[in-house]
């Protein structure tokens, strides 16, 4: 066996009892990199020499008797490119910030050094974070490595394309509407987007700061528990940090006791039917475990994607006027003004996708349009995320799909961005009301591409959501299948 | 709701983005689009709820305030390095008045 097909619980024991070094799990990484990335493009930097100078420096603190706590001492971290690594390049897959080269680290990329995480690299990701496929990327679309002609899903497509390829054993994604959960749900591997403000958002470059959330993308729902505790709890340079750390209450042998809601509308014609049946037999899967399943109506839902585009957009467009050419990213070299600056060097940074959503939250924040849209966007909200406290009065979480359809091939969406809008409908209204939301692979389509359903929960019930994704798959082997055979 | 040419020039300028051709048409399209299914947010006024700011909204509390405590700051060349121009402590920009 390869020791990249261990799990990040696995290896961490292994380095600790010494039956593997930190460098020989590094170098696991960084051949398979070598060998593979250059067919998927999961990668923007590799950051090799730095990581294997960690490594010792990791394996020295170990073998003086440190970090016997820690879950993640030694294990391999590769972060989603829009999360800022101290002298490590980060650009948000962006031309506008080619050559940014942070002088700080993110919060979250802190917390991992200080456990003795070993930082692989920065992952491929949609410009921005602004996408549902990885394709609009300055440094090029990533592959799905099931189907090299499909996309990894979006934005964080780098990640779940690098777990399932073997090349990341563990990654950080950021979700403001999906972007975690949906490319795990397309490529097959386990993304858990936790509680807004229980992971601190400091160093993690703004998209829309109200919903914006880093969380782990693994193969399973153990390694993210893994992760989750390394990275949540409280940090006063984020002033919507929460202090909350993990509840580690046991993990039960089965669900009895747990009711599961299933919202009629999450079920509707725009799923695909080979998607709705995958979901149907993990249904009968939780139910089998003991979940008892109640239907319910959820109609405030055909709301959420417009007040998601329009509140995200909004917070974009203020969160992007900081990219003015001048204290840091892309400077046009044609500029004569400062005028010419700040409008040349963004129009020449920006790709499309991304002047899109500052033209549509320009537009909902201007004179005449602000009560019409982001105000009524607010109110629509706020609606959801009571509708949701309704819910969770019933129901201890909610199941729905992660996406309509398995992951789209290269090229669809970029020419009818409004279906890809669409197509965020499952997994907007987490971010809107600012609840964990995990996704777990459940099946495969007709073209052998994955498909993955996904559990809310209600707010801080992040362990809930996580121990009933190991319960389920402990009792299923879909989270082990890669291409080419399975795991373990 | 068709969005106008005028409009997106006029949203274009407000952004400070100059667009081309193919991106001006694709903008315009979207727009449409996507304000077009915000129309549906319209079908709420009768159940409209008092709206809170985007922050309080997610953390139904008051602003956190810190102590005003001196610390340590980035240091001011590590801050410069990331500037298309500068010099030993200035960012720099071409003249602004004559």
């Amino acid at each position: 066996m390869n020791i990249t097909d261990f799990s990040v619980t696995q290896l961490s024991s292994m380095i600790k009892k010494k039956e593997l070094s930190v460098s020989e799990v590094t170098n696991a990484v960084l051949d398979n990199i070598t060998a593979r990335d250059k067919n998927i493009n999961a990668y923007i930097t590799v950051a090799a020499e730095k990581a294997l100078q960690r490594s010792k420096e990791v394996q020295k603190l170990l073998d003086n008797g440190e970090l016997c706590d820690s879950p993640l001492a030694g294990i391999p971290v590769s972060i989603k490119d829009n999360i800022c690594t101290k002298g490590i390049r980060t650009t948000c897959a962006s031309r506008m910030l080619e050559n940014f080269i942070p002088p700080y680290n993110a919060h979250a990329t802190e917390l991992l050094e200080n456990a003795g995480a070993i930082i692989i690299g920065k992952l491929n990701m949609d410009e921005f974070a602004m996408g549902s496929t990885s394709e609009t990327s300055f440094f090029g679309a990533v592959s799905n490595p099931w189907n090299t002609d499909y996309t990894p899903g979006g934005s964080s497509g780098g990640c779940a394309a690098a777990i399932i390829s073997g090349q990341a054993l563990l990654t950080l994604g950021s979700d403001t509407g999906g972007s975690i959960r949906q490319p795990a749900s397309m490529c097959g591997v386990t993304g858990f987007k936790p509680t807004y403000g229980t992971v601190s958002r400091y160093g993690l470059i703004a998209y829309a700061s109200s919903m914006d959330q880093i969380g782990p993308i693994a193969r399973s729902a153990e390694d993210c528990v893994a992760c989750m505790k390394v990275i949540s709890g409280y940090d006063p340079k984020d002033n919507t940090s929460i202090n909350s750390t993990l509840s580690s209450f046991p993990l039960n042998k089965d669900l009895s006791g747990i009711k599961i809601g299933v919202p009629y509308e999450y079920f509707g014609n725009n799923l695909s039917g080979e998607v709705k049946k995958e979901i149907y037999t993990a249904i009968e899967t939780l139910k089998t475990l003991g979940a008892d399943i109640c239907e319910f109506s959820f109609p405030i839902s055909e709301y959420a994607i417009a007040a998601y585009y329009v509140i995200a957009s909004a917070e974009a467009s203020s969160n992007l006027a900081r990219y003015d050419g001048i204290r840091y990213g892309h400077r046009s070299s044609d500029s004569v003004s400062l005028e010419d600056i700040y409008i040349k060097s963004r129009s020449e940074g920006f790709g499309s996708e991304v002047k899109n959503r500052i033209m549509l939250g320009t537009f909902a924040l201007s004179a005449g349009y602000y009560d019409e849209y982001y105000r009524k966007a607010l109110v629509a909200r706020d609606l959801i995320k009571k509708s949701f406290d309704e819910a969770f009065s019933k129901y201890d979480v909610i199941i729905s799909p992660v996406s309509p359809c398995t992951a789209p091939q290269k090229g669809q969406s970029l020419s009818d961005p409004m279906k890809m809008y669409l197509s965020d409908a499952y997994t907007v209204g987490a971010n809107l009301a600012g609840l964990p939301a995990i996704s777990l692979p459940c099946g495969f389509d007709g073209n052998g591409l994955p498909i993955g359903f996904q559990l809310i929960g209600p707010k801080l019930q992040d362990q809930k959501l996580l121990n009933i994704g190991q319960i389920f798959q402990k009792h299923t082997n879909f989270h082990k299948q890669v291409p080419g055979g399975e795991k373990l | 709701m068709q969005i106008s040419k005028e409009t997106v020039e006029h949203i274009a300028h407000l952004a400070k983005l100059e667009l081309s051709q193919e991106e001006f048409s694709r903008a315009e399209q979207a727009l449409t689009d996507i304000i077009g299914h915000a129309e549906i947010l319209n079908s709420l006024s009768s159940k409209g709820s008092p709206t809170v700011s985007a922050n309080e909204f997610i953390c139904s509390r008051q602003n956190l305030l810190r102590l005003d405590t001196p610390g340590a700051s980035t240091p001011k060349e590590h801050l410069l390095e990331n500037a298309a121009s500068h010099d030993n402590d200035y960012f720099i920009v071409p003249k602004t008045v004559d």
